[in-house]
């Protein structure tokens, strides 16, 4: 017998000849490794951005529900903003301004051409756990009062900001509160006031936020302590902005503070290492509004990915079976007529590398035609809008063709073992 | 020449041990046209699998031309069965996917031939008639031209050998006499024919038949 074998094999022929005769099967699979790159895509690679949402709600909401913080670190662009703010916003005549931010989503405002998203007010800045005053934030007319929770809060805060007790005495309980010199002093009243009952509330409100007895002044321009309630949780500080007709009222008698109406009781809050972020109700209703734009975006993304997942994994299973088999009967006739059975894995690692590279440019189309698809969907239903960032994209592409390859591995191992277990005979009667 | 001596096939499964072959043996020389028969069961198709190495005997010897199958590596059984024998089946075994020309061509493929494998395809398919339906494919050939096309495909790297199991048990008798033409014709050109058939019609077309029972060789006339 001629012990020489022939110098180089036909593996690659082998390979393409087969994926040619089954090039259905074949083509399912090239699918299913491209559906799948696709998929990480389409969890990671896409951004849901609710930049014309909120271009949209805004021109619903009235001035007279926005506030505007400057923080300290845009104290010239808040200082211009206030100075020329009777040429930005002829319309907000209670020193409102139409920007905001709340919480993690910036809106941008455009109607009186600002750019910029403007930050937070701070009476004082929230760092490291720490409170501390912030005397170079910008101050439009504005008083604050803290609510504090704890019984020891009252001492803690007079510790903090050393704003020691002019007259009477730090509130005692949720009847008590102690006013700013400040705020009384715009009221028209001083420590004479002490003893007296006042009710702090918004227009509209029928509620009022405090009703109880003064019983101390504070030497402070900024906050007021009002008595506490134990709920486990820091509440913000409450804004009260001060229009005109405020100083019209009774000096002696303080009823109902009118404010603008911007200002509740369910504060939107958040504290960050800047310090504490406030919101009116319209601006609560419209981020509401939003993030339930926003989880209903998410959730239709997650039922267009499940759908495909659950797609994918059922045309994995139904034709696994039938590849396994044509694959192996396939090896059954090529051994029958002198294919060393070592050669097997080289057939098979071909045979696999020819189909993810296939799969690679698939996968690319898939990804733009989904992204292009879904965000129509996306869009008609929820008006939210998807972004792609293009690096972030060639990266999970990236992600993708690591994934096609892990999974052609796995092809390898299944369809190597069920092939290595059987005879040539067993392979050969394999019916397909 | 093929040596079969106490050739001994084990089958096991989870249940219970299946002995296929109980000690067969049998010489089957040069040139000669030999018929394997039996009934269901005793052996014919595995004996005809081991001397083609498709299945390895539990325990015996098989020589082919002197040299025993259970010593050849893996390799040297690839191309045993490449160049030293033709398979024909009954089920035919082609690529349906495959074309006429593509199923014949298998062999030279796997031997490594690149050059001049449209001629020797061509001279095989002539041999057995079907040069017409060199571009078809398999699939759409009927039962007799498939089993045609499997004979070209055995006959293709010029084996010494022709094994041949059940070739004409889907066929019907005008086509089971055109196999049967065609392996007496393989015969007559020198090559070494073993035929494994249930039927004594085909069986009486050989020179010499091996009866199978049970396992081993009862008779050989």
């Amino acid at each position: 017998m001629n012990k020489r074998s022939a110098a180089r094999y036909p593996l690659f022929r082998l390979a393409a000849k087969n994926i040619k005769t089954y090039a259905w099967i074949n083509a399912k699979l090239c699918f299913v490794f491209a559906c799948l790159t696709f998929l990480i895509c389409l969890f990671t690679g896409y951004n849901s951005s609710l930049d014309n949402k909120k271009e949209e709600m805004l021109e619903n909401i009235s001035s007279s529900n926005y506030v505007i913080y400057f923080s300290s670190a845009n104290k010239p662009l808040a200082q211009e903003y206030y100075d020329k703010k009777d040429a930005y916003f002829p319309e907000c005549k209670s020193s409102t301004f139409k920007s905001f931010q709340l919480a993690n989503v910036i809106f941008n405002v455009t109607k009186n051409k600002i750019q910029t998203p403007i930050a937070r007010y701070f009476d004082f800045i929230y760092e490291n756990e720490k409170l501390t005053p912030s005397d170079s934030a910008f101050r439009i007319n504005a008083y604050s009062a803290d609510f504090p929770f704890t019984e020891n809060d009252c001492a803690e805060m007079d510790k903090r900001f050393q704003t020691p007790i002019l007259t009477g005495k730090l509130p005692e309980n949720e009847k008590e509160i102690a006013l700013s010199e400040d705020f009384l002093k715009n009221y028209g009243l001083n420590a004479e006031a002490i003893g007296s009952e006042i009710k702090i509330g918004v227009i509209n409100d029928k509620a009022p936020l405090f009703e109880g007895k003064i019983v101390g002044v504070i030497n402070s321009g900024y906050y007021s302590l009002a008595g506490h309630k134990r709920t486990g949780q820091l509440r913000p500080m409450l804004l009260i902005w001060e229009g005109s007709e405020i100083f019209k009222k009774n000096t002696t008698t303080v009823a109902f503070i009118e404010v603008n109406e911007i200002l509740t009781e369910n504060f939107s809050t958040e504290i960050t290492s800047e310090g504490f972020i406030y919101a009116g109700k319209a601006i609560i209703s419209a981020a509401t509004t939003l993030d339930n734009v926003l989880i209903l975006a998410n959730t239709l993304y997650i039922i267009i990915g499940s759908a495909l997942v659950v797609g994918l994994i059922l045309t994995v299973l139904l034709m696994i079976g039938k590849y396994i088999k044509i694959f192996s009967r396939a090896c059954g006739i090529f051994m029958t007529f002198g294919m060393p059975r070592n050669k097997i894995n080289g057939l098979l690692i071909r045979q696999l590398t020819i189909l993810a590279l296939f799969s690679v440019p698939v996968a690319f189309v898939l990804t733009a035609l989904g992204y292009f698809i879904i965000s129509k969907i996306m869009l008609t239903v929820t008006g939210v809008v998807m972004e792609i960032s293009i690096f972030k994209l060639l990266a999970m592409l990236a992600a993708g063709i690591a994934v096609i390859a892990v999974i052609s591995f796995i092809m390898f191992l299944i369809l190597s073992l069920h092939v290595r277990k059987k005879t040539v005979k067993e392979l050969l009667v394999i019916n397909i | 020449m093929i040596e079969v001596e106490n050739v001994i096939k084990e089958f096991i499964s989870k249940k219970n041990v299946f002995r296929a072959l109980n000690g067969a043996s049998l010489t089957i020389a040069d040139g000669e046209f030999v018929a394997i028969t039996g009934k269901s069961g005793s052996g014919k198709s595995t004996l005809l699998n081991i001397i083609g190495t498709l299945e390895r005997a539990t325990s015996g010897r098989v020589c082919v031309d002197g040299e025993n199958l259970a010593e050849l590596s893996g390799r040297q059984i690839s191309e045993y069965r490449n160049k030293k024998v033709g398979f024909i089946f009954q089920s035919f075994y082609l690529e349906p996917g495959y074309t006429v020309f593509e199923n014949v061509e298998l062999p030279l493929v796997l031997a490594g031939n690149k050059k001049n494998n449209r001629s020797f395809v061509e001279a095989a398919l002539s041999e057995v008639g079907l040069l017409s339906k060199i571009k078809e494919k398999a699939v759409n050939l009927s039962g007799g031209e498939q089993q045609r096309v499997a004979i070209a495909r055995a006959i293709i790297n010029d084996p010494s050998y022709i094994l041949a199991d059940e070739p004409c048990g889907n066929l019907d008798t005008h086509n089971s006499e055109n196999i049967m033409r065609i392996l007496e014709s393989l015969h007559r050109l020198g090559k070494t024919v073993v035929m494994v058939t249930h039927d004594p019609e085909d069986a009486r077309k050989a020179e010499r038949i091996i009866t199978l029972s049970d396992g081993k060789t009862v008779s050989a006339s």
